[in-house]
């Protein structure tokens, strides 16, 4: 009787475990899964799995779909290259998708810094739209490195008028950034201690540098009036000092103030893409 | 002796010595530690740096001790910058050269006695205004 009971709870306990190795390696489990890992952000898991469930080749889900979840999953880890490899797949693709993955193969250059060398390959009549996008990106990369160079003829590419006042804008926005000579604020401080760091709109900077200059000067005067050598020559040696660092403070602090500015600048133009999503249509993946 | 009588020895020895380990000392007996209130005084002793490695530190290393013996020792460790202004000495120099570390160590210096400028650095844990040399070595 115990052999018996024995023997009924190992087979019962064999099958219980069957089951769930099924269940946990089963591509019809695992997409379900991999959208849930994609949806609530856990991309590094959703291209693993994704990756394992490419190599099963058994999946009844579309191969572009897991493609551009890949290709996703990686542009949100910064793996832009690893990215484009799964994006490009669409070049010769009759899928619904290839429009968005060429898309997001253009955003993958500009967020990985990339030069837009490659825009021959849309430099067709078919590809208008992929154009129109593609010359949205460049504007925008030139933007942000502040270079204004052909601009106005890249921005007559684009039609759209959405995305033809929103480069406009910040066109205007970069020609009008704030800035301040570095060599004017030097050759201020030079002048008058202190003025070039209030050029810079270093208030309280400017007035404590130009109290402490000005009373180490007033002291080796006067202690050279007075016949002090020693202590003169030692409040003159302090003073230099003081004002060899405002003047070299002011300059530095010139290209600190532009340095904020473009950074700024920059800021606000990676907000506005991401605000229009890059000026993509979203995919609904997520409930 | 037998094997029975050898177990309980085994056993017995090992509960006195465990037990002996235990025991308190008798010069350090138990006793309600009296509560300090007083807050605890931060060491005054001055770091002095005296490893010469390099031969820029035979300059450096005296000016440095020198300040904190005179101007940073004298009033406590009160810089409102985090990395303190000898720390952010060495990394200039050691970053840049010696005559543009001690620019850098000069503007900073001014600015750690401007008290008004405190909105414009990051605060630190400890409640200090960050400002590395990198942030002027990157522009």
């Amino acid at each position: 009787m115990k052999f018996l009971a024995k023997l009924f709870l190992t087979f019962f306990y064999v099958n219980n475990l069957y089951p769930q190795s099924q269940f946990r390696d089963s591509s019809i489990y695992i997409y379900p899964f991999v959208k849930y890992l994609f949806c609530t952000g856990d991309y590094l898991r959703t291209s693993n799995e994704l990756q394992r469930l490419i190599e099963m080749n058994q999946t009844s889900v579309n191969e572009d779909t897991l493609n551009f979840l890949l290709g996703k999953s990686f542009q949100k880890l910064e793996q832009y290259e690893k990215s484009d490899e799964y994006f490009s797949k669409f070049y010769n693709s009759p899928s619904p998708l290839k429009g968005f993955a060429i898309r997001e193969y253009i955003k993958n250059q500009f967020l990985n810094k990339n030069d837009f060398y490659f825009y021959k390959l849309f430099s067709n009549a078919e590809n208008y739209e992929w154009m129109e996008y593609f010359y949205t990106l460049k504007i925008a990369a030139k933007l942000r490195a502040l270079s204004d160079s052909e601009i106005e003829k890249d921005l007559m590419n684009v039609r759209d008028i959405s995305r033809q006042l929103f480069l406009a804008q910040h066109i205007a926005k970069m020609r009008l950034i704030e800035k301040k000579d570095p060599v004017t604020a030097g050759i201020l401080s030079a002048i008058i201690p202190g003025s070039g760091k209030i050029y810079t709109e270093k208030y309280s900077d400017g007035i404590v540098s130009f109290l402490l200059t000005g009373i180490f000067g007033f002291l080796a005067y006067d202690n050279f009036s007075a016949g002090h050598k020693f202590r003169g020559w030692l409040f003159s040696g302090i003073g230099s000092f003081l004002y060899a660092g405002n003047i070299y403070g002011s300059i530095m602090s010139a290209k600190i103030f532009n340095s904020e500015k473009n950074d700024k600048y920059r800021n606000d133009l990676f907000d506005g893409l991401s605000k229009n999503n890059f000026f993509i249509d979203e995919i609904i993946f997520c409930p | 002796m037998s094997t029975h009588k050898t177990i309980l020895v085994t056993i017995l020895i090992l509960f006195v010595t465990q037990k002996s380990f235990a025991q308190q000392i008798e010069n350090q007996k138990w006793e309600k530690i009296p509560i300090q209130y007083a807050i605890p005084i931060e060491s005054h002793e001055i770091d002095l740096d005296l490893k010469f490695i390099k031969p820029i530190d035979y300059l450096l290393k005296p000016l440095l001790n020198l300040y904190r013996i005179t101007i940073s020792d004298a009033d406590g460790s009160v810089c409102q910058f985090e990395p303190s202004c000898s720390q952010f000495f060495i990394a200039a120099v050691e970053e840049t050269n010696f005559i543009e570390g001690l620019l850098l160590f000069s503007d900073r210096f001014q600015r750690d006695a401007n008290v008004f400028n405190r909105m414009e650095y990051p605060l630190s844990k400890n409640r200090r205004l960050i400002d590395p040399v990198e942030r002027y070595l990157s522009k």
